[in-house]
């Protein structure tokens, strides 16, 4: 309970922490009553649109205004549309959510069984190849591999078509999800291969292996739970990273999301969106990092016992 | 063991996602005979006042009818107003087409316009696109059902070329919307209607009522924010066509069994010199300006990078737009002109200037401005160009704090005498600063302003832009050319600037049917 407290206390600060960054980060870029007129604004119509909105106001009254906005979650009526800023992101949230939790589910059932096999054997020359593979493709840009694959696979093979979103096609998801684990699976990878070459290097498998167990038991049984440990804790941080960081490939994709959503609405200064946009991913973030440390606790017996 | 049980879970959620995923789709939904990629669907899109610019006036033009429209020559053409007679220099009567219905089977008759103009009377009105932009039309009187008056505040010459942006709401169904985010529901008389909209896509249905009947009964837009993306849509035949792409992606179009076609639009781009609250520069000479025009080979640039779809220009209305002066030359090139202007006006050895752009706005924007930097660089003016968002630039060009010499920039619309006035020293608001003010350019703004006859206005803009091709208030560059990609069984698709007519595309009778050319695709 007094944890769960903890975490709560953290999570006021954060959401505060964020909201008043983002209100004058905001307004530091610029003033959206040009954005919103437009290039052939006439000087009227400028100061029209700064009454409208509330541009007008002293930055004060604006961000005493925005506190009690954030206090209700009520983030305004989108620039843009005229819709709730906050149903907007959250008719976009399934979509990411769903794409990540896909993304993520891929990269750990490549990354594991694909870890251990590296890590087992690091000198063979086959495992060093595939690592190799493995750091290229770590170092590649997400966005540059989206485009190869929509290349090959929708406009050479024509297996795939190069766009989604559509729930009643699988087909769709494809793409955008290789997309998304290639971007964390070889860094997962790479992470679990290195734990289980020191794991495999530890007392209790040498010991296991003194009394008979095959070199196989060792590594799935003895090396690799204790190798998933860093591999759990850098799968919580990918995931969130995913949640935030998909807007290149949402938006290579059609995909729509809560990525493709911040770039509208930072290119438009729709402030209302980008704020209950940014408050919705940073409460994402905070709640994926706080399943992560307890996952880790369970995990981890040593954790466990310091309690 | 553990492991293996935990990855087996793993791999049966990843299986039970995909499942899940896969669930939910409507089996049923209408299968579009048309689908276009386009870069973005603004949330706004169906709120009839809003949007000017492709794509929104793709779908906007489809399901709204606009009071008149514009013709190839820039001239205003019947729409819902068949016929238009100015009554005095304050009022303007309009004739309405009969027999039009919108899709909810509303009449349009008189009384749609006169609460559609209540509408843009009002202060939410004044703040979107079309109501800011209508702000002399005072209010609309019903003469008889079809006919009405329309009372300004000042007088407008150009009145029935201003109205071709005023598109027609059904006026029963539009009250009833809760607005602001109401109004994206609100029904018009066009060949389309709203059929679904949601998941980066916009569902368009034949409007059975409509007087402009579509060639494709169902359309769909899809929002693809990246331009290569939207090419290898079209290549892989997702879509039958993608909007905004680039010159350099026909070779790619035409192995994908389409054409490009080039889509000039309404914009002038132009690199403005910023002479006010800038003391000393040389800029402030007008030989200096004509000098930095003819250095810059932009035959060259229109030819190589935009594929010879637009030309150069040296005024900064649009051709097809209310005062393009067809007959005034464009800048020769012609370097060593250039060198003796400079001289002549102190400045033989050239000067440094710096230049801030936003880049990525049009496909190899970045390449001409190096190109420019370049020609500039061979009479002497050291250009340093920095890059902006288009936001931030916006920002800094409307409130006069530009940081630079010169920045780039365009015009817009269909009548340039708002950008006339924006280069001018009868902008001195603090909302919107001018960043170019000749005091000899006044009174001949003045007059334009003022001249109440079509054609007396129109001698105006002449001598306007005869003034700023020797006095530029920057380097004119071209009409800015979009480029769209389309299947070649496709006809009929011929955009006039910002207008794009959808109802008009169709497909040859010799045509792959659509859902052949899917299937091959593997597209949804």
């Amino acid at each position: 309970m007094s944890e769960l407290l903890a975490q709560l206390r953290k999570l006021i600060v954060l959401v505060l922490a964020v909201g008043c960054a983002l209100f004058f980060l905001l307004r530091a870029a610029g003033d959206p009553a040009y954005v919103i007129a437009g290039m052939n604004a006439t000087p009227e119509q400028i100061v029209a649109v700064r009454e409208q909105y509330g541009l007008d106001q002293p930055l004060w009254r604006q961000f005493v205004v925005y506190l009690g906005g954030l206090a209700r979650l009520d983030f305004g009526e989108s620039i843009s549309s005229g819709d709730p800023a906050m149903a907007l992101v959250l008719d976009r949230l399934p979509h990411t959510l769903q794409l990540a939790l896909m993304a993520m589910l891929l990269s750990i059932a490549v990354a594991i069984p694909l870890g251990a096999w590296l890590g087992a054997r690091p000198d063979a020359p086959l495992r060093r190849a595939v690592s190799g593979v493995v750091f290229v493709l770590q170092g590649s840009p997400g966005f540059v591999l989206a485009l190869l694959m929509i290349q090959l696979f929708a406009v050479e093979l024509l297996w795939l078509p190069s766009i989604g979103y559509d729930a009643g096609d699988w087909r769709t998801w494809v793409l955008p999800t290789l997309s998304l684990a290639m971007f964390s699976a070889p860094s997962l990878t790479r992470v679990i291969a290195a734990n289980v070459v020191e794991a495999m290097h530890e007392d209790y498998v040498r010991t296991a292996r003194a009394f008979g167990a095959s070199f196989s038991v060792t590594l799935w049984r003895h090396a690799l739970p204790n190798a998933l440990l860093g591999g759990a804790a850098l799968a919580g941080v990918q995931f969130a990273g995913l949640l935030s960081g998909s807007a290149v490939i949402e938006s290579i994709y059609g995909w729509p999301g809560l990525g493709s959503l911040l770039l509208e609405s930072v290119s438009t200064f729709d402030f209302p969106v980008v704020q209950a946009e940014v408050f919705v991913i940073a409460l994402l973030v905070f709640l994926v990092n706080a399943s992560t440390d307890l996952l880790f606790k369970r995990l981890d017996p040593r954790l466990r016992d310091r309690r | 063991m553990a492991v293996r049980s935990a990855f087996a879970k793993a791999v049966f959620i990843l299986l039970v996602s995909v499942s899940l995923a896969s669930c939910g789709g409507d089996e049923s939904r209408i299968r579009p005979g048309l689908r276009i990629a386009v870069p973005n669907i603004p949330p706004a899109i169906g709120n009839p006042y809003q949007g000017v610019t492709v794509p929104t006036t793709l779908a906007l033009q489809a399901i709204f009818d606009t009071v008149t429209t514009v013709d190839a020559d820039g001239n205003p053409a019947p729409s819902l107003a068949t016929a238009w007679r100015q009554v005095d220099p304050l009022a303007w009567e309009f004739d309405l087409r009969e027999g039009v219905r919108f899709s909810n089977g509303e009449i349009f008759d008189a009384q749609a316009l006169v609460e559609s103009a209540q509408h843009m009377a009002s202060k939410r009105g004044r703040g979107e696109t079309i109501g800011s932009m209508l702000v002399q039309i005072e209010r609309v009187e019903v003469v008889t059902p079809r006919r009405v008056r329309v009372v300004l505040n000042e007088p407008d010459a150009l009145l029935p070329l201003h109205v071709s942006v005023w598109r027609i709401p059904a006026p029963q169904h539009f009250k009833s919307l809760k607005l602001p985010a109401g109004a994206r529901e609100a029904l018009g008389s066009g060949p389309y209607m709203i059929e679904a909209r949601g998941d980066g896509r916009l569902l368009l249905r034949e409007n059975p009522q409509a007087w402009r009947k579509p060639a494709i009964p169902v359309v769909e837009l899809l929002m693809i924010p990246d331009k290569t993306a939207r090419l290898q849509a079209f290549i892989s035949g997702a879509v039958d066509m993608a909007l905004v792409l680039s010159f350099d992606d026909r070779e790619a179009a035409e192995r994908g069994r389409g054409r490009m076609v080039p889509r000039l639009t309404s914009q002038v781009d132009f690199l403005g010199f910023r002479t006010i609250d800038n003391p000393a520069t040389p800029l402030a000479d007008p030989r200096v300006r004509r000098a930095l025009n003819m250095a810059v080979d932009r035959q060259l640039l229109t030819d190589y990078l935009l594929g010879g779809a637009t030309r150069p220009t040296s005024q900064l209305a649009p051709p097809g737009s209310f005062g393009f002066d067809s007959a005034l030359p464009a800048f020769p090139f012609d370097r060593d002109l250039a060198r003796r202007l400079l001289a002549e006006a102190g400045y033989p050895r050239g000067f440094a200037l710096t230049m801030v752009v936003t880049t990525g706005e049009v496909a190899g924007d970045a390449l001409y401005y190096q190109q420019i930097a370049a020609d500039l660089a061979t009479i002497g003016v050291r250009l340093e160009t920095r890059s902006r968002p288009s936001t931030r630039l916006l920002q800094e060009v409307f409130s006069g704090n530009i940081g630079a010499d010169m920045f780039s920039w365009n015009t817009r619309g269909t009548d340039p005498l708002m950008d006339f006035r924006h280069r001018s020293c009868l902008q001195a608001s603090e909302a919107r600063r001018p960043f170019h003010c000749d005091p000899q350019l006044t009174p001949l703004l003045q007059q334009a302003m003022n001249a109440s006859d079509e054609s007396e206005r129109r001698r105006q803009y002449a001598a306007i832009a005869a003034f700023e091709r020797e006095h530029p208030p920057g380097i004119f560059l071209w009409q800015r050319p979009d480029f769209d990609v389309i299947r070649n069984e496709l006809q009929g698709y011929a955009p006039v600037q910002d207008q794009l007519f959808l109802e008009r595309i169709r497909r040859t009778a010799q045509s792959t049917a659509p859902a052949e050319a899917r299937a091959r695709a593997r597209v949804p």
